[in-house]
């Protein structure tokens, strides 16, 4: 039996729509470190290119996103990883090419935090908010207006930031704005780029381990609860990140509530099960930045719970679901399961 | 080609030789086939043609909306009973 085979029979019981593309990612990277491979990863202007390597060496799936997790999971479904049923509704949360080359007109190279983050500034200093929900295997992230009103809504994405950063070109005011502060300022990803640097995700034990490689040498590494963290702080290992992302990132593993890493869990499928209790029990979600990406559980104006999270709003997610007694007894449900 | 490419090849004063690639992405759910039309372009020359043949009908928008952002030329776009062909100039 091939690589692909192997893999797309073992992980076939254990896909769950619960744990929506981004721990379908993470359970098929799993599988595929288990049997020798890995994912490799490419900043480009455009964002990134990715493909699945097997066991010896030869490219079993190709594709591209609007950062590192969607592009990987593009390879994944390309590669076959999956069953036709399965693989069309991945896709589904993965239709943003067109906007990826839109996102990155406004900050390119792959990199959807720094213009996510201004995005929630913006929107939040305006008084509006930005409201992620559950949409098929992805998430659907809302622009709303200090009234309430949809300023617009993003198409279905692998992750809210991504999510975030398809939606910024559909108000083109902000987006030409976003732009405009960003002109100029460093591009980790511009770096990498021009180094013609790869990085290679694995899993590590319970952790996504990314390893960054010029040519063969590695010269960062970092093993987290997602593949886009793990990402991130490999770079700050590397030497290649801003010194203030650094130090905060480097704090944040300390303060982490969950631990879900520990546990062997992932941080996207956990947070796509959270949100999706949250919407069951008809609680809304609201994020913002403030040092890290935070995010506030609602119901009404009433605010449940408030967490901070790494490089996604699903790690704030789980963190403000910690900080409630009863969406507490969720995360232990879910880790348990 | 010139047959099929009459009036444009003259308007546009193109020269008479074409590489023609060819892209089977029938079967093949969108963004699959709009990636496999980046991967191609980017490997081809400029002015060569690349036909692509799909069945999803999301590519039928997507890939004319794309090769539009990048000013590569959809030459037609034709009907063939299951499937459709795109046809594209790269730019």
């Amino acid at each position: 039996m091939d690589f692909v085979e192997t893999i797309r029979r073992e992980i076939a019981a254990e896909i769950d729509p619960l744990e929506g593309n981004c721990g379908t990612c993470h359970r098929t990277l799993r599988a595929i470190s288990k049997h020798g491979g890995y994912a490799a990863a490419w900043e480009r202007p455009d964002g990134i290119r990715a493909r699945i390597i097997d066991s010896r060496g030869y490219v079993v799936g190709e594709g591209e996103g609007i950062t590192w997790p969607p592009a990987i999971l593009f390879a994944m479904v390309e590669g076959g990883f999956y069953t036709k049923s399965v693989g069309e509704s991945l896709l589904e949360s993965l239709q943003c090419l067109i906007d990826m080359e839109e996102v990155s007109k406004i900050y390119g190279y792959g990199r959807v935090v720094t213009p996510v983050v201004a995005a929630y500034n913006e929107i939040w200093d305006q008084g509006g908010k930005v409201v992620i929900r559950r949409s098929g295997w992805g998430i659907e992230v809302v622009f709303m207006d200090e009234n309430n009103k949809e300023l617009c809504v993003g198409p279905i994405s692998y992750c809210p930031t991504c999510g975030t950063a398809a939606a910024l070109p559909r108000i083109p005011e902000l987006a030409e704005k976003i732009r405009r502060r960003l002109e100029g300022t460093r591009n980790t990803g511009y770096e990498k780029f021009k180094q013609g640097l790869e990085n290679r995700f694995t899993y590590g034990g319970n952790r996504v381990c990314c390893r960054i490689f010029r040519g063969e040498e590695v010269i960062g590494s970092a093993s987290r609860c997602c593949i886009a963290y793990s990402g991130v702080c490999a770079e700050i290992e590397a030497g290649l990140s801003g010194s203030k992302w650094g130090e905060l990132f480097k704090e944040y593993c300390r303060v982490c509530p969950t631990r879900i890493c520990a546990r062997g869990k992932d941080a996207g499928g956990v947070g796509y099960r959270i949100l999706d209790r949250l919407e069951d029990r008809e609680l809304e979600t609201d994020v913002r930045m403030n040092n890290y990406i935070t995010a506030l559980i609602k119901k009404g104006e009433n605010e449940l719970g408030r967490g901070i999270g790494t490089v996604c709003a699903l790690t704030s997610l789980i963190n403000a679901a910690a900080t409630e007694i009863e969406l507490k007894k969720d995360i232990e449900i879910i880790v348990e399961d | 080609m010139i047959e099929v490419f009459g009036d444009t090849l003259k308007y546009h004063k193109r020269p008479l030789y074409f590489i023609m690639e060819c892209l089977d992405a029938r079967g093949l759910t969108c963004p699959i086939p709009l990636f496999y039309v980046k991967q191609r372009i980017e490997g081809m020359e400029s002015g060569s043609l690349l036909e692509v043949f799909a069945d999803d009908e999301k590519a039928k928008k997507t890939i004319p909306r794309w090769c539009g952002m990048h000013s590569h030329e959809v030459l037609e776009i034709v009907e063939l009973g299951e499937c459709f062909k795109i046809l594209i100039r790269k730019s």
